[in-house]
């Protein structure tokens, strides 16, 4: 059979490797871009007394201590309310069901549905639903609560991987020793999992933090120091979609917030990186 | 209490939590659908297509199209951009890059993706819309709505083709080298096409992201209602409009933005069942 | 750039030397297509195989027989240097095609893969059609004919006896195939290259019994048109069909050369008493 095979073929090899070149630096270069030019446009606000002080002057002077305030209360009262019902509900996916039961399967529809439900509309659904319905008004608690809702996925996730990840013969074990399922599940298995947990609630963590929408209708615009979780509260975000859009001159201490946001989500997501190498190492997975 | 008894009420709570979980998606619907429904019924969805948008008018209008068109229109295009730059990344990742700069740049997309939506606006406003002005005034427009959805859910696309791609078997690739296939042939013609489904799901998932983006588009598309006549017009994303006006809107008003929240909510549930017809049974 | 393409023909093979080559490595350079001197593989410290040398005669099958873990897959992986791909592994000596120096760091590694086809344990089409499994390899070396694609793909489905149980679903995904049919369209999918050395690293282990004959009777039917070297830990088979045989036997935790010969040899008159126990099945 005739063959008209030869050698010249790698000629696109160059091409698609200078486009992969290309995009690698571009992507770099494009985190530096966007993190370093609004760093730079707010690091000169950033001191100490900005982290201690009060806004004034509508927040172009003093600080953001009050608003750390709340955003520390909502991430609280989110995570409070997020983690039981998420733990329980993982460890129901992940222990107690059979993966293709209709429980299960209704379980997780609704839950990868809900993980993309755009965050105005949480903003909507929390408005209605806890400040008017349930009557908690613009209050750190609804947004809190809201924020429970929309983190909800993502602590499931993460916490049922680590129910997944413990090895069955732990359970055999358990079982042979005569263990009941509660027993098992409470001393040996929840322990086991906690490494799975700890990502979700730095993940949880990361995307609470990183919300505005569902906040603006929720808890609030008030840039007062909360006294109590029925106070309406403002979060890093708000502060600083309020000093870019409405405030103006209030650009570059609306960059220093967000490097403060940035700072505390890099922890975050730092922490989540090593949980998940702890978790996997842990139980003998790579 | 009996070991018997302690595994059932164990089982009874858990099954409350996740019934619990499996109900807020349920809620969220009954909610929005519930506060819509007056809108529906009297406004009627023709005049929501057709009308202008004027709600606090004497005649109010309650057209919501050319906000649609502008969510559409900027979703559309950064899904266009972000999807060849998000397999491009993951591809380098994958089969041109070394060890330690690969694990650098999946490092540098995840924190690209927790950045939170309103600092991308930000630097949206105070970076890139200047630049626009110098070259197409007023600087707030599709175009730069666009742009800062194409970085929003870049990093989406490219950790999920990441992962797609780690997906595919050693020995379909073992096969492709042992057929002295060329790098580009084994990572495009190869590789890819079997990590179809995940990068598929990954695009489905950022189309989702950026329909459903309300901070960054509201700061940098200028939040003009009008149905724009080229990349360069100011416009306001559905998403935009909710956030502007539901502080100060009442009644009928109040029930068109909860309409155009059901509208948002629909989109995503058709783009989710896109995504589970393509993923198949991914968490059995 | 050493080692020039040859296109080898069907049936341009004449009948080569002495039926039962004796164990003379280098008798004769026309008889040889693949010569290994002292080869040795490492993976990072651990040694997988001590210096081997033996010769491939052109036109013949060559089977490396020994029990599992003497590095038998190791060595044939080095033979076309898929060793590159995994991290840590190094190999020594000498390994020469023809006159081209395999593990020479000038030699063209696609090259010297374009004239060596490899099949593995567990087969591995790709997951696209059983046309497209066949065309890709073409198209990537630089055949565009869409008709002399065609006939290629048919006379390596006739060679592999598939064309007639596929002639009518060529569209279909191979994966959909049974085992055996799959494994006989990766060997299809090698010979569409033209190679000149065929490697099969125990090509029907994960077959069942009838399959495997079916590849086995293939493989078989490859003599004089393609030099092929075999591992297998299956010693009827061997018996089947080798001409030569190459024993490896593990020595202190690697693997090492215990005999070369013709088939008729090694199993009818061993020399060495490690062989005489294994193809007795006293051993291993």
């Amino acid at each position: 059979m005739p063959s008209a095979l030869r050698a010249g073929f790698r000629r696109g090899d160059g091409l698609l490797g200078l486009v992969v070149w290309g995009v690698a630096i571009a992507t770099l270069g494009l985190f530096s871009w966007v993190v370093g030019d609004v760093g730079l446009r707010g690091v000169s606000e950033l001191s100490i007394a900005f982290l201690r002080e009060s806004p004034a002057d509508a927040g172009r002077a003093g600080g953001i201590a009050p608003i750390l305030v709340s955003t520390g209360l909502i991430l609280l009262v989110c995570l409070t309310a997020a983690i039981p019902i998420g733990v329980g509900a993982a460890a129901l996916l992940a222990e107690f069901t059979r993966t293709d039961g209709a429980l299960g399967r209704t379980v997780r529809v609704s839950l990868d549905v809900l993980s993309g439900v755009p965050s105005i509309v949480f903003g909507l659904f929390g408005n209605v639903f806890f400040c008017v319905t349930l009557g908690l008004g613009f209050s750190i608690v609804s947004g809190g609560l809201t924020l429970a809702c929309m983190v909800l996925p993502l602590v499931i996730r993460a916490t049922e991987e680590g129910f997944r990840s413990v090895p069955d013969e732990i359970r055999q074990g358990a079982a042979a020793l005569g263990f009941s399922r509660a027993s098992t599940f409470a001393k040996l298995l929840l322990p086991a999992a906690l490494p799975g947990l700890g990502v979700g609630l730095a993940l949880g963590i990361g995307r609470a933090l990183a919300e505005t929408a569902a906040l603006l209708f929720t808890s609030g615009y008030v840039d007062r120091m909360p006294t109590s979780l029925s106070d309406s509260g403002r979060a890093l975000s708000i502060h600083i979609y309020d000093l870019a859009m409405n405030v103006t001159g209030g650009e570059p201490r609306a960059c220093a917030t967000a490097l403060v946001l940035v700072a505390v989500l890099v922890t975050a997501n730092m922490a989540a990186a090593s949980l998940t190498t702890r978790a996997s190492s842990a139980s003998g997975i790579r | 209490m009996s070991p018997s008894t302690k595994d059932a009420l164990l089982i009874a709570l858990l099954r409350a939590c996740a019934v619990a979980a499996a109900a807020v998606v349920v809620l969220i619907v009954a909610f929005v659908a519930r506060d819509s429904w007056p809108a529906l019924r009297d406004i009627g969805i023709v005049r929501f297509l057709s009308d202008d948008w004027s709600p606090t008018g004497a005649d109010p209008g309650f057209g919501i199209m050319p906000m649609l068109v502008a969510t559409l229109v900027t979703s559309a295009g950064a899904i266009t951009l972000a999807t060849p730059l998000g397999i491009a990344s993951a591809v380098f990742a994958h089969f041109y890059a070394p060890r330690g700069l690969a694990v650098l740049l999946r490092r540098v997309m995840e924190l690209l993706a927790g950045i939170p939506s309103v600092v991308y606006g930000l630097w949206g406003l105070v970076v890139l819309v200047p630049l626009l002005l110098r070259f197409a005034p007023p600087g707030q427009s599709v175009l730069a709505g666009t742009l800062v959805l194409t970085v929003m859910i870049l990093p989406t696309v490219a950790l999920m083709a990441d992962v797609a791609l780690a997906a595919v078997p050693a020995p379909t690739l073992q096969a492709a080298h042992a057929l002295a296939l060329p790098r580009h042939a084994i990572a495009l013609k190869v590789a890819v096409p079997a990590a179809r489904s995940g990068i598929v799901t990954g695009i489905v998932l950022a189309a989702g992201r950026a329909v459903g983006e309300t901070m960054a588009v509201l700061m940098v598309c200028g939040n003009v209602v009008k149905l724009p006549t080229s990349v360069f017009d100011p416009v306001r994303t559905l998403t935009a409009n909710i956030a502007l006006e539901m502080g100060y809107a009442l009644a009928d008003h109040r029930a068109a933005l909860f309409v155009s929240g059901l509208c948002l909510l629909l989109m995503w549930m058709a783009l989710a069942s896109t995504a589970g017809l393509v993923r198949g049974g991914r968490h059995a | 750039m050493s080692g020039k393409l040859r296109i080898v023909e069907s049936g341009r093979f004449a009948e080569s030397a002495a039926p039962g080559l004796v164990n003379a490595p280098l008798a004769g350079a026309g008889d040889v297509i693949l010569q290994l001197d002292d080869v040795a593989v490492s993976y990072n410290d651990r040694v997988a195989v001590r210096e081997a040398t033996f010769d491939v005669s052109l036109g013949k099958i060559t089977a490396l027989i020994g029990p599992s873990g003497c590095g038998k897959s190791s060595l044939l992986q080095s033979m076309n240097r898929l060793t590159d791909l995994i991290p840590g592994a190094h190999v020594d000596g000498r390994i020469h095609l023809g006159g081209l120096d395999v593990l020479g760091p000038e030699t063209d590694v696609l090259l010297l893969r374009r004239r060596m086809g490899m099949i593995f344990q567990k087969p591995n089409p790709f997951p696209m059609s059983i046309r497209s499994n066949l065309a890709l390899p073409l198209r990537e070396h630089g055949v565009r004919d869409r008709h002399q694609i065609e006939a290629t793909i048919e006379a390596s489905l006739r060679e592999v006896a598939l064309w007639k149980e596929v002639q009518d679903r060529l569209d279909s995904p191979a994966q959909a195939l049974s085992g055996g049919q799959q494994q006989r369209l990766c060997i299809a999918r090698a010979l569409v290259l033209q190679p000149e050395v065929i490697l099969l690293d125990e090509p029907c282990s994960a077959l069942d019994p009838i399959a495997s004959g079916v590849v086995e009777d293939l493989v078989s039917s490859l003599r004089g048109n393609f030099s092929v070297v075999i591992v297998t830990h299956n010693l009827a088979q061997a018996r089947r069909i080798a001409d030569d045989v190459v024993v490896l036997w593990a020595c202190g935790g690697a693997g090492c050369l215990a005999e070369v010969g013709s088939a008729r040899q090694i199993f009818e008159n061993p020399r060495d008493p490690i062989t005489q126990d294994y193809v007795r099945g006293y051993r291993g």
